[in-house]
């Protein structure tokens, strides 16, 4: 390996090699690598133009022997690379922002050395929202540990919509806090 | 740059000694407070100031020479720093994982008092906690000292793993190369734009990816400093079981380096150097290794990878095969591309051109490449074992793995090319 890169290491060779490179990173390779349907996303199709500018000057920066112009292909694709990280930054928040809102009361109610039962009208890990929801009780009642399930004497529902009727007859509503959360406490 | 590298790598290091002191005091003496959170960082500081002076008189000294290249490379880090300030101010909690695990382990070890323990309750499962406590260790210390839950805390350190992967990557290079491929190795780093986003989810892969890159630079760093090569073997050892404590990858990455030696001991035929590197290598793995094993044994419920008789099965199951190493295609080509912006992978091509280009020299650090692609190659053998839904697993944690091994990957193909003699 390397006496094959030293013998190939003069940059006549590899500006020839990164030719072929600028020719063979196209649109048609990515459709068959990247995407089930063989559609590419225009941003793909952006970055795929990038990259043949960025082989192209670098195979004319080798052929010129002017490594500086390597150098500012780094440069200057790392500043388009940075701004797409800032694109990104406001989706990202959207996505990752949660919500301990109500709670955080709802632990102010709970005994400090309790375990605590979770019931909802969707069973976590059916979906995104249901799944988030219970992770979401446990995050912010830890290190109340909060299992699955009404057997506990203190049980915490977060429902889409909450339906009483719903709920095991031997629980009473100790609080409704709005937005499908409701604490609950089992009669003895 | 020596000086610097070496700063980035120990203060790397020091984090992971406080973590651990931090969480052994719980574990071990129990009613971990302010105090001795405290204690352990005075301690991890006092034992990194020392170590860092020791290294200095080991290390040979190369001039800074600071010019327009490390301006730009400060330019480019605050405007990062400045965006990555407004992602963690409009999601203080991370990403899904960062509060569904990491995050949520280190409230149960500050909020806990004695019942800290309750973390590793069966009904927690899903929150993976038979893993490491290195980064909640490291949140819950500060937590300490601050006598507060400062939601800001885990935004930070995951700044501050950031800000060590483009430094170690920088000025490691810097301290070997001595020209321009330094601060372009950082500009590549800072122009990934999935390793931004990663950094600033808060989870564990990017401080895996630091002590993974601080391993194979300080690997480096012996091969190329024959006075200094003891300290910088144990060191790499130290590191690596860092990464052990952070992440059950970074056990496999401990494997890695020592399967990596030995590959390369049979390459060259020296054999003697092996057993006498893999000592001194395994020295400073060895207390971070001890924590994990003990850890695991005595108090972390059993990982969800098991080598059963099913994992041999789905081992034999040959249609598995495809699937993985087309979703490893796909996650390489689309590798940035996925988010627009110019393919990572070509700047680090270039940035080996750029050295081509310009000097006759040598590939000597080429064996170095034999990390990342055995752990590559490790984590599609788990894909393989995986007893979750191999399309699934895929989907979901194939990119954060590939960026694992991302800054070590940078490393050496900004390093791979070198003057005669190194």
């Amino acid at each position: 390996m390397k006496r094959l890169l030293l013998r190939w290491s003069t940059p006549a060779r590899i500006a020839v090699v990164l030719t072929l490179c600028v020719l063979t990173f196209n649109e048609f390779i990515f459709a068959r690598l990247v995407s089930s349907d063989g559609v590419l996303d225009p941003r793909t199709l952006w970055s795929i133009r990038l990259g043949q500018a960025a082989l192209a000057l670098a195979a004319v920066s080798l052929a010129l022997k002017r490594p500086v112009i390597i150098a500012f292909v780094i440069a200057a694709a790392s500043a388009v690379n940075l701004s797409v990280f800032s694109k990104q930054v406001e989706t990202t928040i959207t996505d990752w922002t949660i919500s301990e809102g109500p709670l955080r009361e709802l632990r102010q109610l709970l005994p400090p050395d309790c375990r605590v039962g979770y019931i909802s009208d969707e069973a976590p890990w059916t979906s995104n929202a249901a799944t988030k929801r219970y992770y979401l009780t446990q995050y912010a009642l830890a290190p109340l540990v909060v299992e699955l399930g009404p057997a506990q004497e203190w049980v915490v529902g977060a429902f889409r919509t909450f339906d009483p009727g719903s709920v095991p007859p031997d629980l009473t509503v100790v609080r409704d806090f709005g937005g499908g959360l409701v604490l609950f406490r089992r009669l003895h | 740059m020596t000086g610097l590298s070496l700063a980035f790598i120990v203060a790397a290091l020091a984090l992971g000694v406080f973590s651990s002191l931090s969480f052994l005091w719980q574990w071990l003496v129990g009613g971990a407070s302010r105090i001795s959170s405290m204690l352990a960082l005075v301690a991890a500081g006092t034992a990194a100031v020392r170590l860092y002076v020791y290294l200095r008189r080991c290390a040979p000294q190369a001039p800074a020479r600071l010019g327009a290249g490390w301006m730009l490379l400060g330019t480019a880090c605050g405007a990062a720093g400045y965006w990555y300030a407004r992602l963690a101010a409009g999601a203080p909690h991370g990403g899904w994982d960062a509060w569904a695990i990491w995050n949520l382990h280190a409230r149960f070890l500050y909020r806990g008092g004695p019942a800290w323990k309750d973390l590793f309750d069966p009904a927690l499962g899903w929150s993976m906690n038979a893993y490491p406590l290195l980064i909640p260790g490291l949140v819950d210390g500060v937590w300490k000292i601050l006598g507060s839950e400062a939601q800001a805390v885990p935004a930070v350190i995951a700044g501050l793993f950031a800000m060590l992967a483009i430094g170690i990557t920088s000025s490691g290079v810097s301290a070997i190369t001595e020209d321009r491929r330094a601060w372009l190795a950082g500009l590549v780093l800072l122009g990934t734009p999935s390793f931004l986003l990663l950094s600033s989810a808060q989870m564990a892969d990017a401080p895996l990816s630091v002590y993974m890159l601080a391993t194979v630079v300080l690997l480096r760093f012996a091969e190329v400093w024959p006075q200094a090569r003891t300290p910088m073997l144990a060191l790499a050892g130290f590191a690596a079981g860092c990464a052990a404590w952070t992440k059950m990858e970074g056990l496999v990455f401990v494997a890695v380096v020592f399967g990596g030696l030995l590959i390369l001991a049979a390459a060259q035929g020296t054999w003697r150097d092996y057993w006498k590197d893999g000592l001194r290598i395994a020295s400073g793995a060895a207390p971070m290794l001890i924590l994990v094993l003990s850890f695991r044994a005595f108090l972390a419920p059993p990982g969800d990878m098991l080598l059963d008789s099913a994992a041999i099965e789905r081992m034999t199951t040959l249609a598995r095969y495809p699937v993985a190493a087309s979703a490893f295609a796909k996650e390489f080509a689309g590798f940035g591309a996925a988010l627009g912006g110019v393919h990572p992978g070509i700047l680090a091509s270039l940035l080996l051109l750029w050295a081509i280009g310009r000097a006759k020299g040598c590939f000597s650090a080429l064996r170095l490449l034999v990390f990342p692609i055995l752990m590559l190659g490790a984590y599609f053998t788990i894909y393989i074992v995986t007893p979750y839904d191999l399309a699934w697993h895929l989907e979901y944690s194939l990119d954060r793995l590939v960026l694992h091994v991302w800054p070590a990957a940078v490393f050496v193909a900004a390093t791979v090319h070198c003057r005669r003699g190194q």
